[in-house]
């Protein structure tokens, strides 16, 4: 087991100096030269070529790159081009807020897919309009469900605040507040399809005989459903999870953005916007390494929770 | 354990009437029918059946004859299944001394008496288990659901089976997962599982047949063991007349979810009256028997109906080599051909079936 996890962390590096290359090719040949993004329109050409000489844009791409790798694996990701920061001064404050809002939206709709199909009584109370909710939080776009939410819930009802990041050391009810509805946003999509994924995989397990083995033992109906369905159930799931943290980094860059998050994915369309190649590329890498991350954890969970496979 | 393949079985020496003599359940006109395809179609038919405390009594039949279906009738399996009517009474003397109508009592007191008064044991060890959680969780679960007990106590209750269904190292076993155990095995901790409450009814459904044959004759010879040693009674569910032959006080024959013969084992197979039961024993294979004069392995013509088919007169009629046009007409009832040996057959008195004699010589 250790010496997998070790084995999946030494594979990672020949992974991000891979895909580090391509997004570093990609993103300087679709954008061209950044001299010209950083001086305006109306700079004149011995500007841009004064700035690519003093930047080092006018060198092949495959220099640039060892340049810029040579210096990232000494932590130094360069300046943004917009702020002058250094990029990890820009990147590492928006780190906390997207991650804790990744983490609590794919927390909230595990919890919720898990009870509303598995627990009898949820079961029977709330199933019939499961799958309505399911497909409606597939189908609606991340920022209409964010504007409908804040229209709702801050606007008419006045519960929440509209928009905008307060910090824990604010107070935990101003904290708490402030990221319910990016939150249940977030989770909407993920809801929808860990239930459609969770819902057959749980009926599956109810028709294997180690269920009417459960019950021949004299077991409650919720027991046999949450011990014996339900591990069986969520297997699915948790593979489902960790393949799911990169495009959650696109549902992020939506909601941030509708909330006003000062998250990864704000920065990103900055970034994007101003053409600011350190820090585009320095989003990209931590995007790869937090997929890696989290599909090495899910495959730990699985294993923990299904002995037949183990890691190795 | 070779030796267990070529071991012969005493006969039980109960051979019908057990000691004890009470009544531990009485099934009164059973019947289960599934609502299919837009029609009702009865899978078990009127069916009553008497199981005194420590009686072994075997269910005999071919598959989709509802040998089955009334096992999971009786462990109230069949509540949780749409489209099912249960008919008739079950009336079970549990070990609070109460006598409870198993069809009639509410989810909650079925609960109660799963695992406690009437236990199962499925005829798939492999898919039996939940290949999630350890063995010794599975069966500890089994027992905590109906005792108080401390953690070491179960633990030690939990051990102690193991060693009794002869499972090596039982400590370590309990930590295993199913995955990593053989068929049999799975089979031991499956009855561990069903013992551990002291139930006073098991149902073993099939309960070696997916087996190979060492194994089955281990597990049978443990069954019997157990059986002798606890006293419970055991309605065995199986369309092996070997093991019949080798467990059973009692046999049940059923056809197309109707029984149509019943006696003591010894009985049964000396004088079937019912041409099915003859041609069920005519159909065991018997090792050495094809140098024997006169004999042949018979399989029985046709098929056994489908619950959806009905067949007019006798049910067994389309495949019976004894059949008349009144066998065709009339369904017949059971009759008493002696004291405790039912038959349900118009020409039973005409027919001169004779018994499955070298294998009755066997057992003596």
């Amino acid at each position: 087991m250790l010496s997998h996890i070790t084995r999946r962390i030494l594979l990672m590096i020949p992974n991000v100096i891979a895909m580090t290359f391509l997004l570093f090719a990609t993103v300087s040949s679709f954008l061209g030269s950044p001299a010209a993004a950083m001086l305006g329109q109306e700079a004149s050409l011995e500007e841009i070529a004064a700035l690519n000489k003093q930047y080092g844009f006018d060198r092949p791409i495959i220099v640039q790159y060892l340049d810029w790798i040579a210096h990232a694996l000494r932590g130094d990701f360069g300046r943004s081009y917009t702020s002058q920061q250094s990029v990890a001064d820009a990147l590492l404050p928006t780190i906390p807020v997207t991650l804790e809002l990744s983490l609590w939206a794919i927390l909230l709709a595990v919890v919720a897919t898990v009870l509303f199909n598995s627990v009898p009584f949820a079961r029977r109370v709330v199933q019939p309009i499961t799958t309505t909710l399911a497909v409606i939080g597939i189908t609606i776009p991340n920022f209409m469900l964010g504007i409908c939410l804040i229209f709702i819930f801050a606007v008419k009802l006045r519960w929440l605040p509209t928009t905008g990041w307060v910090p824990w050391s604010a107070g935990v009810g101003a904290h708490l507040s402030h990221i319910i509805l990016p939150v249940v946003t977030l989770a909407a999509n993920y809801f929808g399809s860990f239930t459609l994924v969770y819902r057959e995989e749980y009926k599956a397990a109810y028709r294997r005989l180690f269920i009417k083995v459960a019950r021949a033992k004299g077991l409650s109906e919720t027991r046999v459903s949450l011990v014996h369905a339900l591990p069986n159930a969520i297997l699915p799931v948790v593979t489902y999870v960790g393949l799911s943290l990169g495009p959650l980094v696109g549902g992020a860059v939506v909601t941030e953005m509708v909330f006003s998050m000062p998250g990864v994915g704000r920065l990103f369309v900055g970034a994007i916007g101003a053409h600011d190649f350190p820090v585009m590329l320095a989003i990209g890498i931590l995007v790869i390494f937090g997929v890696m991350v989290a599909n090495l954890v899910s495959d730990i969970v699985y294993t923990s929770i299904n002995r037949q496979v183990s890691l190795g | 354990m070779t030796e267990s393949t070529v071991k012969s079985y005493p006969m039980p020496v109960t051979g019908g009437s057990p000691s004890d003599g009470e009544t531990l359940l009485d099934l009164r006109n059973l019947s289960v029918s599934y609502h299919m395809a837009g029609q009702q179609v009865r899978a078990v038919r009127n069916v009553d059946i008497n199981l005194k405390s420590g009686e072994v009594v075997a269910l005999v039949g071919e598959s989709g004859s509802g040998k089955s279906t009334i096992g999971h009738a009786l462990m109230g399996l069949l509540r949780y299944e749409d489209k099912v009517a249960v008919s008739g009474t079950a009336l079970l003397r549990c070990k609070d001394g109460v006598t409870r109508d198993l069809f009639a009592i509410s989810d909650r007191e079925m609960k109660r008496v799963r695992g406690n008064d009437i236990s199962i044991v499925f005829q798939e060890p492999m898919s039996s288990l939940n290949p999630l959680h350890s063995i010794g969780h599975q069966i500890t679960e089994a027992l905590l659901a109906h005792r108080k007990l401390r953690r070491n106590e179960a633990r030690e209750r939990v051990l102690y089976y193991l060693r009794r269904l002869g499972i090596p190292n039982p400590e370590q076993c309990m930590a295993r997962y199913p995955h990593q155990l053989s068929g049999g095995m799975r089979q031991r901790v499956m009855i561990a599982m069903a013992l551990c409450c002291e139930s006073k009814l098991l149902v073993a459904d099939e309960a070696t047949t997916a087996l190979d044959a060492t194994v089955q004759a281990q597990i049978i010879d443990l069954l019997k063991s157990l059986q002798a040693e606890t006293g419970m009674a055991i309605l065995f569910i199986t369309h092996d007349l070997g093991v019949v032959s080798e467990m059973a006080d009692r046999a049940i024959v059923l056809y197309a979810g109707q029984i149509v013969e019943t006696a003591a084992t010894r009985d049964l197979f000396d004088t079937p009256h019912m041409p099915y039961t003859r041609a069920l024993l005519e159909a065991i294979p018997r090792l050495g028997s094809s140098q024997m004069k006169g004999y042949e392995l018979r399989g029985i013509p046709g098929r056994a109906p489908s619950a959806f088919e009905r067949v007019d007169g006798c049910s067994f009629n389309p495949r019976c080599a004894y059949a008349t046009e009144a066998c065709r007409a009339t369904m017949p009832e059971l009759d008493m051909a002696k004291r405790e040996h039912l038959v349900r057959c118009l020409r039973w008195k005409e027919l001169q079936l004779g018994g499955c004699d070298e294998f009755a010589a066997a057992r003596r």
